[in-house]
């Protein structure tokens, strides 16, 4: 049973692991909140930035701020499987030859795949499972990860050359997409000021533990909603496929796909730890609409003439919005 | 005190099923209003004579439809998480109430739900004006009340078009018998007198012409095996009644008054016109042009004198200068001989030789004097008697030598006072029997100047072997029998026996029995006229 203290204890437990962040990461706050919201509701986080913005560095302070173990996977072309999940290898112990299992660095618990579209597909889908499941399978044998686990991944939009666009599969298991947009005039010489004077960056110490994670999102789980939103999320990702009778023209033009139930699931678990992390005991509608454009303009699939118009999911995103929002 | 969530609930519901019943009442009191407005217009234009409870029941149309339309929107349930969450944006509350709804419904004794309800508590003591009635209810309701506003003022002020409904209804059931009872207007057509007396109706008072429906120059034969109601006859024959009287002949005394101060105005201004045109042809003698000659010719035809109307078209087919300046001179003189004299007293007598260029001068002065215009009437009624007397003797000539029989002897007293007695002062009599048509006179003898107004015309038909027969006068349901005649052709004849038991049959009041009895016989009985 969830207590007025338990309640309180982990909203300032977030409120102090989000100023600790902020702390080091400047001009991001909204990108920080995505990767705590993922964190709250057990999911991954991708995020889509030109190099140089901080992404990697985010990921570290996050990691440093909650005291958990991190690993970092820098993706390249050449990256196999094994390189990521670990293998098992021949060791000798007391005189006798034996495989053994060799961890990969997907055995953490905040994992950096950085560059993740420069890998091939093959590689990038031996993250799957980790994702999804908090599993690792090698061989025959299963191995389950330690929770919290998040995967954070970042990929640079621009630079498209010798790069492999993730899996539809893959893609949806990342609960949020957050786009990490080029700091302003202020963040920016702030950001010049932290790096280059005094000691340079300095990660920041835990202020929370693996359990204050843990019972944070029990809580969010327990965050009632009312059922007349529940309904509203579930026309709002209704109404990005284009065969539903409550989507927009746009979307029925554009869009040879919509969001999957994992988006409904993840505008639902989303809005949760947003009004968790705002100290509000309920989801309200502007939780949903925080979540709404993160959670799904990943998983819209535009179609041929989409692509060719270069129609942006955000576009459609606010035409969903707009008219859903209406009826 | 407590906060009682369920009865907030409770509250909320009956506040929105209220709202949503009114809302629907005022949308549905506002098409009600139009449709109890069109549906006033449509019934009195079409049935004029509908009792004014339909047209209540007409008017109640919102009265129903908003009652019936309030029970149907309080009857409904609301779908509450959807009101509850509607309420929340309202107050922007953050949805707190239908979390709190939520969290109740799911039975969960948690730490959100007391927060909740410390939440929502505040919320509950202003949450109404989350919850108020739509705007454009209010704007239905203030449209919905003109419109009825509307209704009702429909509903008791006259209409303009009561005339053309009563042609409408009849049109639709009953044709033929409407047609054949209207068929004067070919007759009066081909009469000189009673276009004069049209124009001159026209002229002075408007009356709408409904005998110049097209629909009425073809009536159509009476079969005599044809029926109808007897209270459609009844209808049909007051309204035949009421339209002859207003439109073929003067009855009152006021109108005869009226039309004889019409053709005085026109024969003064023909009298003026003249002689404007005398002067401008003194220095350069010129033929009359187009306009002029229209112009002379309408004035005359206004005047109701047929003398005037020939001596005017002659003068406007003259070519000679010298012969049209004399006809211009004789016309001036015969209209007003004082023109000639300018020192001469205007005459109060009847010595001048033309009865009609009388008419003028005295109208004039009649106008102006009460006791002048009284013996204008007189002398009026007194030369329209003359006339009639002439005219059945006429008749009476004209009928003993076709059946060779001294019964028309009989008839010429009988048939010339009941001439005298409407023209000198029974105009609800003459009404009655339809006006000029009953006079039967003789086509020969044409317009008189004398006859203000009245319009002789030859009767279409016989009844019997003596009667004269009006087709006109019989409607549809009268029992009509064909007599074959001696000489070989055919008559009709009311038959009086058949009609006592019609009318006997039908649930009819004694007056109004002996009202179509009477007047059957009057139109149809030899002493009578026809």
């Amino acid at each position: 049973m969830i207590s007025e203290q338990d309640f309180q204890a982990a909203t300032a437990t977030f409120e102090r692991l989000r100023s600790s962040i902020a702390e080091v990461i400047v001009g991001h706050d909204a990108v920080v909140r995505f990767a705590l919201i993922s964190l709250l509701c057990k999911g991954n986080v991708l995020f889509e930035g030109v190099p140089g913005l901080g992404k990697t560095l985010l990921v570290r302070t996050l990691a440093s701020a909650l005291g958990l173990k991190f690993s970092r996977i820098q993706f390249t072309p050449d990256l196999m499987p094994a390189d990521i999940v670990g293998t098992d290898i021949l060791t000798e112990e007391d005189g006798q030859r034996k495989f053994s299992f060799a961890a990969g660095p997907v055995f953490a618990n905040v994992v950096l795949a950085d560059e993740i579209n420069r890998a091939t597909p093959k590689t990038q889908s031996a993250l799957l499972e980790a994702m999804a499941e908090r599993t690792v399978t090698v061989g025959a044998k299963t191995y389950t990860l330690e929770e919290p686990y998040i995967v954070l991944a970042t990929q640079n939009p621009i630079e498209m050359e010798g790069t492999y666009p993730l899996p539809e599969a893959q893609i949806d298991r990342f609960l949020l997409k957050a786009k990490v947009s080029f700091p302003s005039l202020e963040a920016l010489i702030q950001i010049t000021e932290r790096t280059t004077e005094g000691r340079g960056i300095q990660l920041p110490e835990p202020t929370a533990t693996a359990a204050d994670i843990l019972t944070a999102r029990e809580i969010v789980r327990a965050l009632p909603i009312a059922a007349s939103l529940r309904e509203y999320v579930a026309r709002l990702v209704l109404a990005t496929h284009p065969e539903s009778e409550y989507s927009p023209a746009q979307v029925k033009e554009y869009v040879e796909y919509g969001g999957s139930p994992r988006a409904a699931i993840a505008l639902v678990m989303g809005a949760k730890a947003h009004a968790f992390l705002d100290g509000e005991v309920n989801v309200r509608r502007e939780d949903i609409e925080a979540v709404f454009r993160p959670a799904l303009t990943h998983r819209l699939v535009l179609n041929f003439r989409g692509e060719a118009e270069g129609i942006s999911t955000d576009t459609l995103l606010d035409e969903v919005w707009n008219k859903t929002a209406t009826t | 005190m407590q906060f009682n969530f369920s009865r907030f609930l409770l509250n909320i519901e009956h506040r929105d099923r209220r709202f949503r019943g009114l809302s629907l009442a005022c949308r549905l009191l506002f098409y009600g209003s139009l449709a109890s407005i069109t549906a006033i217009l449509v019934l009195r234009w079409l049935i004029p004579s509908l009792n004014r409870g339909t047209l209540l029941l007409a008017f109640l149309i919102p009265a129903f439809l908003a009652s019936a339309a309030f029970i149907l929107g309080w009857w409904k349930r609301p779908d509450l998480p959807r009101l509850l969450l509607n309420l929340d944006d309202e107050l922007k509350s953050g949805a707190r109430i239908s979390s709190l709804y939520e969290e109740r419904l799911r039975g969960h004794d948690s730490f959100f739900r007391k927060r909740l309800e410390r939440l929502v508590e505040p919320l509950a003591a202003d949450w109404k004006r989350g919850l108020r009635l739509p705007r454009h209810t209010l704007r239905f309701l203030s449209a919905g009340l003109s419109g009825i506003l509307i209704a009702g003022i429909l509903l008791f002020v006259p209409l303009p078009f009561p005339q053309a409904a009563s042609m409408v209804a009849p049109a639709q059931s009953e044709t033929s018998a409407t047609q054949g009872v209207r068929s004067t207007a070919p007759d009066r057509e081909g009469s000189a007198a009673s276009d004069d007396t049209a124009v001159a109706l026209e002229t002075h008072e408007q009356v709408p012409d409904s005998s110049s429906d097209p629909s009425d120059e073809d009536p159509l034969p009476l079969s005599p095996n044809e029926e109808l109601s007897l209270e459609s006859v009844l209808e049909e024959l007051s309204s035949l009644s009421r339209g002859q009287a207003q439109v073929t002949a003067p009855t009152t005394s006021d109108e005869l008054l009226n039309l004889a101060n019409v053709q005085d105005q026109a024969k003064q201004a023909l009298s003026d016109m003249l002689q404007d045109l005398q002067e401008q042809m003194e220095g350069s003698p010129r033929p009359l042009t187009q306009e002029e000659s229209a112009g002379i010719q309408e004035l005359a035809a206004q005047t109701g004198d047929s003398s005037l109307e020939q001596a005017t078209r002659d003068l406007t087919e003259e070519t000679d200068p010298a012969e049209m300046d004399e006809k211009m001179q004789d016309l001036i003189d015969e209209m007003d001989p004082s023109a000639s004299d300018p020192g001469a007293v205007p005459e109060t007598n009847d010595d001048t030789e033309d009865g009609s260029s009388q008419d003028a001068p005295r109208s004039t002065e009649i106008s102006g004097d009460e006791e002048a215009g009284q013996k204008f009437l007189e002398q009026t009624a007194q030369r329209m008697e003359e006339q009639a007397n002439a005219e059945s003797q006429q008749e009476g000539q004209t009928q003993q030598a076709a059946s060779q029989t001294d019964q028309d002897e009989s008839k010429e007293p009988g048939e010339a006072g009941a001439a005298e007695a409407r023209m000198a002062g029974e105009p609800d009599d003459l009404a009655q029997v339809g006006g000029e048509d009953g006079l039967g006179g003789n086509p020969s003898d044409g317009p008189q100047p004398g006859d203000v107004g009245f319009i002789q015309e030859e009767a279409p038909s016989t009844i019997g072997e003596e009667g004269d027969f009006v087709d006109e006068f019989v409607t549809k349901g009268v029992p009509i029998e064909m007599v074959p005649l001696q000489n070989g052709g055919s008559t009709r004849f009311v038959n009086f026996e058949q009609m006592d038991s019609i009318l006997q049959g039908r649930d009819l009041p004694e007056e109004a029995q002996a009202s179509i009895r009477r007047y059957f016989e009057l139109i149809t009985q030899p002493e009578g006229g026809s």
